[in-house]
């Protein structure tokens, strides 16, 4: 049996955290578990600030007409909430973070099959990510995040920088997909097979390959918009023979499996917490692995759903609409399956599993309003309004976001050996999931009433509606700054995890909490499945301890 | 260990010149295809067939895609499969639109009867004019 | 044997042997490649869909396309993959000398490309075939002719300046070839060198036609 690490308080014990110390031994480290953290901290900071403007938007439409801002800032506030949120935050994070913290401990390696470059990932993100914010700071940039031609390439506010910045961190998410991918063909443990591996897994070599095929189209497009602005070559410019909608199709081929790459990442994480709290093993394994390779690869034809107003022809509308509902077979198949491993489980209620329940019911609202939003009869009395937005906030922040906090505080005492309150946390996951239905329930009415998005301000008749979805997002903001807190001083007071406090079968248990800096002291040989609650008999995982 | 340098040589000096001269062979030939007089779709599609073949070449040989595994030939087919999927969608979006959803005077607008509107277009309508001598 | 023990320093601690690491760094060039092949792809679909709306003005303008200049960069350039293939070949039996005289051809192949590139833009400047609005050929006027010499300019830029970094990418090679860092069990940088510019080669394959020929 594997010896437990001594129950000293954790910081005495030798770990990733006080291998080396100072500043330096940070800014270059190669350590995939430091890279995450480095990412934790980057990542919920530009969450943070996206919150900022996303509170700034909802004050805004407090009232009908102006509150506390006139239109052309409320154009450049949601620019900036749309750009900071899915750029900074909800493309990155979840791989970024519990990606390259878990990965090679799930595959028994020592580190991801590219360090530096992983590192370079994070400073591509920061410089990114500093060029795009100051850039629509300083500039005014006011055509949203989806930048659309023409106004995008006429505009008198600044566009470049944002494209630029956007650009970089286009690059720090192809090169962690990369490393992803090489890592998981080339540096499994001897008996991991592929059917072997943990579904977390699966699901982040899925998004990676969206990563790599996506990103570029978007890099390129953004710098032809860039060239446009700045020397007006019209390749986009109808009085040059040039196409708008061009500029549709290559933004959404990209920006529409970006939000594969989004979900994903969470659907890996609830493959893992729905299996460790449910005491069961995945039902339906082999399912729920190809479906997110599926998700991946039909995600990539659908792109056209974003056009049907546009300007395309019905006759592609009718093809992406009908292949836009394909895409909903690959997740009906994981809710399905998640579901079912819940039966006859033993379920034990923490605050991961809390945030997975609403995972699930958000996903499944979201991804539902979904489907009805690819039948084009629906969607053109839809589009641009707030029905839209409250489908993609249910499936982004809804589920996504949910999944981020349910790992968060799954593999919160994996990472820092810390456990946290779980009142506190029981009691903001309750806050979070009541803000949240609370701020995005009244938007489908308002949306389905047809009050516009990205308006500054509206008729009387929508403006009950407005201020339950405010007074929602209040709660949720709440919410959030709640389990700030208590993740925070559980770093300093809270108890001292050991090993596996949730008792998961999971591979990246059977290391310290928090893991050494060198993750195994020698390769680990696999001899049964990850989450293998039925083979306690039988099969036993082995370790070389 | 297998010595990898002797078990990855299987191609040498003597393949790289005889795809040389094939890619050579395959150039010329490409060049006398424009030569000819074709019709256009003709021409477009032995250009493209011309220059597949010698992308393979260049892909199978010259990058050792004939010698490796599954996994790198995965990447370059997937990849060709998306290449695909954008440019075959969007041009399907293209040439089934409503006429004047395209560009100004592209070809779906055939005879353009928007001429006698004036001006703010500022797109020279067709047809594409040539002087009898352009200079060079 | 020898060349084993010598190799070592040249694997790193996370990887079990030089065989799977040098599988995983071929595996990650790559990734890359299929990346580069998609942003090069935006670029094709734009001269898909316009030369598909504008087929005259196209026709008329790839007819201002210096064809023989084209045919020679052609030959030059595959010509430079066959020169890096040997380069390849030679690193991997260890002759460090002929890998750099192979590198340093293919590079002097790359600078010649550019070099005939830079006459081409230079007589369409000359003769105002430039991009979007600043198009001023007299001899030659319609839709979607300023389009073609956007997206040429375009198009053959964003691949000139790859021709630049492989350029770069071979020099900083052959310099380490000069300074015996490559073996038989070791010469992974060479190949993924090759590979980049192979690709630069492979998109040239396309550009040609396109822009010269149809």
């Amino acid at each position: 049996m594997p010896p437990s690490p001594p129950s000293e308080a954790v910081y005495n014990t030798p770990n990733y955290l006080n291998a080396e110390a100072g500043l330096r031994s940070w800014l270059t480290t190669r350590d995939h578990k430091r890279i995450a953290i480095m990412y934790l901290v980057l990542t919920v900071s530009a969450f943070a600030l996206g919150g900022v403007f996303a509170l700034l938007i909802r004050l805004e439409l407090l009232t009908p007409g102006p509150t506390i801002m006139d239109a052309a800032t409320y154009n450049r506030m949601f620019t900036l909430h749309g750009v900071v949120m899915i750029f900074l935050f909800m493309i990155p994070a979840i791989p970024g973070i519990f990606g390259n913290f878990l990965l090679p401990l799930m595959l028994g390696a020592q580190d991801v099959a590219f360090p530096r470059i992983n590192l370079l990932t994070v400073y591509l993100y920061l410089l990114g990510a500093v060029i795009a914010v100051w850039g629509m700071v300083q500039g005014g940039t006011d055509t949203g995040w989806t930048f659309y031609t023409p106004y995008s390439t006429t505009t008198v506010t600044t566009v470049a920088p944002v494209l630029l910045g956007a650009f970089i961190i286009g690059m720090s998410s192809i090169l962690t997909g990369v490393n992803f991918i090489v890592t998981t063909h080339t540096l499994r443990a001897p008996g991991l097979t592929w059917m072997r591996l943990p579904l977390f897994v699966w699901a982040i070599y899925a998004t990676s390959i969206i990563q790599i095929l996506a990103t570029p189209v978007l890099g390129m497009t953004l710098l032809l918009v860039a060239v446009e602005k700045v020397f007006g070559f019209g390749i986009f410019d109808p009085v040059r023979g040039g196409d708008p909608i061009l500029f549709q199709h290559l933004f959404w081929f990209y920006s529409h499996p970006a939000v594969y790459i989004m979900v994903l990442p969470a659907m890996a994480v609830v493959s893992e917490v729905v299996q460790a709290f449910a005491r069961k093993n995945i039902f339906g394994y082999k399912a729920v692995a190809f479906s997110s390779l599926g998700i991946a690869f039909v995600g990539f034809f659908v792109w056209g759903h974003h056009l049907f107003t546009s300007g395309q022809s019905t006759f592609a509308s009718g093809i992406f609409g009908v292949l836009s509902m394909f895409v909903g077979i690959f997740t009906a198949i994981k809710v399905f399956n998640w579901t079912a491993t819940l039966y006859k489980g033993a379920i034990h209620v923490a605050a991961p599993f809390v945030y997975f329940l609403g995972f699930l019911y958000f996903l499944m609202f979201g991804g539902l309003t979904g489907i009805a939003l690819s039948t084009v009869s629906l969607d053109v009395h839809w589009q641009d309004t707030y029905f839209v937005v409250a489908h993609f906030h249910f499936i982004m922040v809804g589920a996504t976001i949910m999944a981020f906090l349910s790992a968060l505080h799954y593999w919160w005492p994996k990472m820092f050996g810390r456990m946290y309150s779980e009142r506190w946390a029981l009691a903001a996951a309750v806050l979070v999931i009541l803000g949240f239905n609370a701020t995005f329930i009244p938007q489908f009415l308002l949306g389905n009433m047809g009050m516009p998005r990205r308006y500054y301000s509206y008729p009387e008749q929508f403006w009950p509606l407005n201020v339950a979805s405010t007074a929602g997002a209040s709660l949720l903001a709440f919410g959030f700054l709640i389990v700030l807190l208590y993740l925070v001083t559980s770093l300093v007071n809270g108890r001292v995890a050991g090993p596996n406090p949730w008792g998961s079968r999971g591979y990246e248990w059977n290391t310290p909490s928090p893991p050494n800096a060198q993750n195994f002291p020698e390769t680990p040989v696999i001899t049964g499945s990850a989450h293998d609650y039925q083979d306690e008999l039988a099969g036993e995982v082995a370790r070389a301890h | 260990m297998a010595d990898t340098a002797h078990a990855r040589a299987h191609f040498g000096p003597v393949h790289y010149f005889a795809v040389w001269v094939a890619l050579l062979v395959l150039t010329a030939a490409t060049v006398g295809v424009w030569k000819t007089s074709l019709p256009p779709w003709a021409h477009i599609v032995a250009a493209l067939a011309i220059a597949i073949v010698k992308a393979s070449l260049v892909a199978l040989i010259f990058m050792h895609l004939w010698e490796h595994g599954g996994a790198t030939r995965l990447v370059l087919a997937t990849s060709l499969l998306f290449v695909a999927l954008l440019i075959g969608l969007v041009l399907a979006d293209n040439a089934t639109r409503f006429q004047y959803a395209n560009p100004p005077y592209s070809e779906s607008w055939g005879e353009a009867p928007f001429e006698e509107a004036g001006p703010p277009m500022q797109v020279e309508p067709g047809p594409v004019e040539r002087e009898a001598e352009p200079s060079r | 044997m020898h060349t084993e023990a010598a190799a070592t320093p040249n694997l790193a601690h996370h990887f079990p042997s030089l065989e799977q690491q040098e599988h995983a760094a071929r595996l990650g060039m790559w990734l890359f490649l299929a990346t580069e092949i998609l942003l090069f792809t935006v670029l094709f679909t734009a001269y898909a869909v316009y030369r598909f709306l504008f087929p005259a003005g196209f026709e008329g303008a790839s007819q201002l396309a210096h064809v023989a200049i084209g045919a020679t960069n052609t030959v030059v350039l595959i010509t430079s993959s066959l020169t890096v293939a040997l380069a390849i070949h030679c690193a991997r039996q260890g002759r460090s000398r002929a890998t750099v005289a192979l590198l340093a051809v293919t590079i002097a192949f790359g600078a010649a490309f550019m070099v005939l590139k830079g006459f081409e833009y230079y007589h369409h400047f000359a003769d105002g075939q430039l991009p979007g609005k600043y198009y001023h050929y007299a001899g030659l006027k319609g839709p979607g002719v300023s389009m073609y010499f956007t997206l040429y300019f375009l198009m053959t830029g964003l691949h000139g300046l790859h021709v630049l970094v492989g350029m770069g990418v071979l020099t900083w090679i052959a310099i380490r070839a000069a300074r015996e860092e490559f073996s038989p069990s070791y010469s992974t940088p060479v190949e993924l060198a090759g590979l980049y510019w192979h690709l630069v080669d492979l998109i040239w394959i396309f550009l040609f036609p396109l822009f010269y020929l149809l």
